[in-house]
């Protein structure tokens, strides 16, 4: 336990893992004081969170660490545990209820679960593609993605993926298969093996 | 008059550096997402919508103003921090950091042309569709303000994403820089704004970098256009876009001449003159529409 804490209190970029953290507890606060704009600051804190996980793969010399006695399997395992933080920084939030909203907390769970899972198995399978420092362009695109539906539902005509009173069906089926693909992606990230 | 021997070397070289770097944005894989993405967007807009018209055309220039604008500010924000690696990788790069920031602020056109075809398809299609009598649009309002609108909205916005990916990249160091300016922007643009569109003070909604003027089409079928001078306001985003690459080329020290300085407040004084008289001029209140009866809520 102590090797593994060793190793990830140097080896993860926490600077960027801690500041996004940081970002989504401003904008918590945002929320606390403004609850009516709770459509557009709770997608902004995901993707926050989202994009602090990111960050959790970047390492530099990622071709020499690779293939290092410990293993690759081992160095990946232990930094996926990472995304852990952001996750329990979202659970906080929700947990909290900023303003009061009436958030479903199950629901919003399972949102910022798939949602970070899947970016820190993004970027763990970019690293395993000898990609070393993953986080700033996935962490641009996460938060494009996150918000994307803001902008398109309204004009397809489709049910908010970020419903703040109340979860339809549809929306936990989506949710669903999200976190399905999310566990999908980290496991094969982690698969023993040193590249893709 | 002539041109300096000088001057007409330093154009000459830039020419062949903006075309690079335009190639290198239109070739970046997330500029080419977004634009794909937001020409899919439309085509689902008109095929998937069962309204015999084109409806909410003014609000449509969201969609090129999130998805190429966007993607434009992460790419050329990559792109200009990877010209500052080759330097410190190889100290020969071609030109002063200035010219090569000249050279990525040009292909910010790249951008501006997308968003510009972008609004052409629209327009294309609400011809072909036709839109509401009662829908603000030609023939309701003023062609210049429809103009202005579709103008500052979709392809300056384009622009100005890339423009400020620039800045982004010569000024701000820290991983994930372009991630944070954008979810910045997009809750400065929103938060900044919506709150107060449907007041009595909508005009002050313009102060952001992309501001709403159509509400779209609400449940009673009426529309709301807001208060505010559109032409202006495209005056004032222009002058974003010019003070984002004039602040973008300030960051090479060599390059901090009077010139440059006093362009830069130049633009700063007819931006803020801009959003004055966006915000004193133009419509007055907000307007709203007859209600569009086939989109009256049950």
């Amino acid at each position: 336990m102590s090797l593994h804490w060793w190793y990830l209190r140097r080896g993860v970029p926490w600077l960027a893992v801690l500041g996004c953290c940081a970002a989504a507890g401003l904008l918590a606060g945002l929320l606390a004081r403004w609850p009516s704009s709770a459509g557009v600051l709770l997608p902004a804190i995901l993707a926050s969170c989202a994009a602090a996980a990111t960050f959790v793969f970047d390492e530099r010399p990622v071709l020499l660490v690779a293939v290092t006695p410990r293993g690759a399997g081992w160095r990946r395992t232990a930094r996926l545990a990472v995304a852990a933080v952001p996750l329990g920084v979202w659970v906080a939030v929700i947990l909290a209820r900023p303003g009061d909203l009436p958030l479903h907390r199950g629901g919003w769970s399972l949102i910022g679960l798939a949602a970070i899972t899947l970016t820190a198995g993004l970027a763990a399978l970019s690293s395993r593609r000898n990609v070393d420092a993953p986080g700033s362009l996935l962490a641009a695109v996460v938060a494009l993605a996150v918000i994307s539906p803001l902008i398109v539902n309204a004009f397809l005509g489709l049910d908010s993926i970020y419903p703040v009173d109340g979860f339809g069906r549809s929306v936990w089926v989506f949710w669903s298969i999200v976190a399905g693909g999310a566990a999908v992606v980290s496991l094969a990230a982690v698969r023993p093996g040193i590249r893709a | 008059m002539t041109s300096s021997p000088v001057s007409h070397t330093r154009m000459a070289g830039l020419g062949p550096m903006a075309a690079i770097e335009a190639r290198r944005l239109a070739r970046h894989p997330v500029f080419l997402v977004g634009v794909v993405l937001a020409f899919v967007v439309l085509g689902l807009i008109y095929f998937l919508d069962d309204r015999a018209v084109l409806g909410d055309g003014m609000s449509i220039p969201v969609i090129p103003a999130f998805f190429i604008g966007l993607t434009s500010l992460v790419a050329m924000a990559r792109l200009t921090r990877s010209t500052e690696a080759a330097v410190e990788a190889v100290a020969t790069a071609p030109g002063t950091e200035a010219r090569r920031t000249t050279a990525l602020v040009v292909a910010c056109l790249v951008p501006f042309a997308a968003g510009a075809a972008f609004i052409a398809v629209l327009l294309v299609m609400a011809t072909v569709r036709g839109v509401a009598p009662q829908e603000w649009w030609f023939g309701t309002m003023p062609d210049w303000q429809v103009w202005s609108i579709l103008v500052a909205l979709g392809p300056v916005a384009c622009m100005g994403g890339g423009l400020l990916g620039v800045l982004t990249g010569r000024w701000v160091r820290f991983p994930g820089a372009a991630a944070v300016i954008l979810v910045a922007v997009v809750l400065i643009s929103r938060v900044g704004s919506e709150p107060l569109a449907h007041g009595d003070l909508s005009e002050l909604r313009l102060w952001v970098p992309w501001a709403m003027f159509h509400s779209g089409t609400m449940t009673d079928g009426t529309q709301v256009l807001f208060a505010g001078n559109p032409a202006f306001y495209l005056g004032y985003v222009l002058c974003l876009c010019a003070a984002a690459a004039l602040v973008a080329i300030w960051h090479d020290r060599t390059a901090r001449t009077a010139q440059l300085r006093t362009a830069i407040v130049a633009v700063i004084v007819v931006g803020l003159a801009c959003l004055a008289l966006a915000m004193t001029t133009g419509n007055e209140d907000n307007l709203t529409s007859d209600p569009i009866p086939s989109q009256i809520s049950e």
